[in-house]
């Protein structure tokens, strides 16, 4: 129950881009057509869901207080490994999807650089981080928190995507076409999704 | 000359957050007052200043294969500087920070400006690019907190300024989305005023 | 140069030689600012317990230095009040903050709890940590108990995230007011806690407080945390309030002796129900 809880919270109440806005540059920069939208999204939450559990298996047994040895404290690396962590990882699935499956690589490729510097999959390590021992108790919960994380993000930029090709069709003031009528969506989008606000199962 | 518009391009025709629409992924969240905001924005202008700086020494012996990594290893570098730094000596607001000092490694004005400009010219030239990026970032971060956290809780760093007159917090600015909107809304003011930036 | 930039050679040996230049100055800074982040996190810990004494409000030098003086830090070590002392014989509140120092190790701790004694000028003070879950994230909390181990005598509560406006509000002074001269124990000696109620606590009932209108979430999980966490002090406590009524019985000279400090003036009265000890 804990972890269903945990999957519905990151998707839905924890939402990446809505309640803590990560993300967002490639988010705004990347939704003016579904179809991106949906290879980003997916690229993306791919990533998360191998890096926050690689993330965590490094916090729990390496860079924590005393993971190491007694009186060894390197909690803070964090950063540095996690982003390291990140930037290799994106590197790796780069690397074999452009050998072992060229149309993959095609469709996905494109947006794999974009992901390393990604708030979003940075911000689902470090929020890991922070609930380790509070929501996240195994690795099996991290997996959880990745994967409903990276759908979360793969939620509202589909959704972004869709009405963003809608409001061509609208009579948009002049300055605020493009990133301002993005913003200003975005945000209703956020308080839409406040009613999902105290869900708990 | 050339210098000085280093310094200033970013803070009006060309900010990097509203123009180039780069680095809003931590910009929100910790604007909901404006201490927070404000050591955020220095920290994000020491970070690109001196990721600028470390970059530009270092351009002529990077090898290109790992030209990205050292980048992130660099901007690492100097955000865990400067997390610790404020971990040590102003703890309050550390904590108001939380994730978002670690996401500055992410931000993309940093990496962006890095790439785009430190690779390519001189140190002191880019020194200043990023000291002039970061206030552009901190500039709009100020905006978006001063008007989330005098109409939020009436108040101004922690100051009561309309609260007194029976004012009346509304919640609402304090929730994330209506940061956005008042991002959208500074796009709005300032892309009325400048016209070439409109969009077809 | 005929150095060339992208042989592996070159790569690897810039590699490790900037992995060296970065480690050694991250190593170099976290260590050396390393004291005064702990010390930082334990003074917030020493300021929150002096503000549920009601003594906290000069400047946080002033507060850590009170605290320093005045509280007697302990462990309740298989329900025997231990005080921890350092080699030198001083207080040392080292190991009872570390029992503190993560959320979820508080609310594990079973045979050694965390609790500070206060005392001074006759006045006896326990504050004992809580923690627990609120809507979004953990909250938790200090509560004060006179020396019946039965009236609180002021709480603070922190979170990390709770909705503002509405949940957060148990972090504020008159939410936390409405806990004072609340009891845990009832007339017939059980273990009740103080219960947050939704739409409004009975008049007269001294185990239940308003809950936050519109921060139900918050509030169950703030009656959760008070319950739970003070559940595992339940003998300790008991103790005291037999030693308080024992003393009530004993000396009621002792019950008029205006020896009270101007600042718990409120909270403490002389009407100590006595406990029923056996009643259980």
């Amino acid at each position: 129950m804990e972890t269903l809880n945990l999957f519905i919270r990151s998707i839905f109440i924890d939402n990446m881009v809505f309640a803590f806005f990560f993300g967002m540059c490639s988010y705004i920069a990347v939704s003016k057509s579904v179809k991106t939208a949906i290879g980003l999204g997916a690229a993306v939450t791919f990533v998360m869901v191998m890096t926050v559990p690689l993330n965590y298996l490094l916090n729990q047994y390496v860079l924590s207080p005393d993971a190491l040895g007694e009186g060894i404290d390197l909690s803070f690396l964090s950063f540095i490994i996690f982003i390291a962590v990140i930037a290799a990882f994106v590197q790796l699935v780069e690397m074999v999807v452009e050998k072992f499956s060229p149309t993959l690589y095609n469709q996905l490729g494109i947006f794999l650089p974009l992901i390393a510097v990604n708030c979003a999959i940075m911000g689902g390590s470090l929020f890991m981080q922070q609930k380790v021992g509070e929501s996240i108790m195994n690795v099996g919960d991290s997996v959880v928190y990745g994967l409903g994380s990276g759908l979360g993000w793969w939620l509202a930029i589909v959704m972004m995507a869709a009405i963003r090709e809608k409001i061509t069709y609208s009579h948009v003031p002049a300055a605020l076409k493009g990133p301002g009528i993005a913003f200003i969506i975005t945000g209703l989008m956020g308080i839409a999704f406040m009613i999902f606000t105290g869900i708990q199962l | 000359m050339k210098l000085n518009s280093n310094l200033t391009a970013p803070l009006g025709g060309n900010n990097p957050v509203i123009v180039q629409i780069l680095g809003i992924c931590s910009a929100l969240a910790v604007t909901v007052k404006l201490e927070p905001a404000v050591v955020m924005g220095l920290s994000v202008i020491f970070v690109t200043a001196f990721s600028n700086l470390v970059m530009s020494l270092l351009r002529n012996g990077i090898p290109s294969r790992i030209r990205i990594i050292v980048q992130l290893v660099v901007i690492a570098t100097l955000v865990i500087l400067v997390d610790q730094v404020l971990r040590a000596f102003a703890y309050d607001v550390s904590k108001q920070l939380s994730v978002y000092v670690g996401l500055i490694i992410t931000n993309c004005i940093v990496m962006g400006r890095v790439e785009a400009y430190a690779l390519g010219h001189k140190p002191w030239e880019s020194f200043l690019d990023g000291v002039g990026n970061g206030l552009g970032y901190a500039m709009i971060l100020v905006i978006v907190a001063f008007f989330r956290e005098l109409f939020g809780s009436g108040t101004l760093f922690g100051i009561d300024i309309i609260a007194r007159f029976g004012y009346v917090g509304n919640s609402l600015m304090l929730f994330p989305p209506m940061a956005l909107i008042i991002v959208g809304c500074i796009i709005w003011v300032h892309r009325s005023f400048n016209k070439d930036l409109q969009e077809k | 140069m005929a150095i060339n930039k992208n042989s592996n050679a070159y790569i690897i040996m810039y590699t490790v030689v900037m992995v060296v230049i970065v480690a050694t100055l991250l190593t170099f800074a976290a260590t050396s600012l390393k004291d005064r982040q702990n010390a930082n996190a334990e003074n917030e810990k020493k300021s929150a317990i002096m503000e549920a004494l009601g003594m906290a409000g000069g400047s946080m030098e002033q507060t850590v230095k009170d605290f320093d003086e005045m509280i007697v830090p302990a462990l309740i070590v298989d329900g025997v009040f231990t005080p921890q002392v350092d080699a030198a014989g001083k207080a040392d509140a080292k190991p009872v903050l570390d029992k503190m120092a993560d959320l979820k190790g508080l609310a594990a701790a079973e045979n050694e709890l965390p609790i500070f004694k206060y005392e001074k000028e006759g006045v006896i003070r326990y504050v004992i940590p809580v923690s627990g879950k609120g809507l979004w994230d953990s909250i938790w909390g200090y509560v004060a108990l006179t020396e019946d181990g039965n009236t609180i005598a002021g709480v603070v509560f922190g979170h990390k995230g709770e909705t503002p406006g509405l949940g957060a509000e148990i972090a504020t002074e008159p939410h936390q007011n409405l806990y004072k001269e609340h009891k845990l124990f009832d007339d017939n000696g059980r273990f009740v806690s103080v219960k947050l109620v939704k739409g409004g606590a009975h008049e007269g009932n001294l185990h239940e407080v308003d809950a936050i209108t519109g921060g139900t979430k918050t509030s169950d999980g703030v009656t959760l945390m008070l319950k739970n966490g003070l559940a595992k002090y339940e003998g300790f406590l008991r103790s005291l309030s037999a030693t308080a009524a024992e003393d009530t019985t004993l000396s009621d000279d002792a019950v008029s002796e205006p020896v009270l400090d101007e600042t718990f003036s409120d909270g403490e009265t002389a009407d100590v129900k006595p406990i029923n000890v056996e009643e259980e």
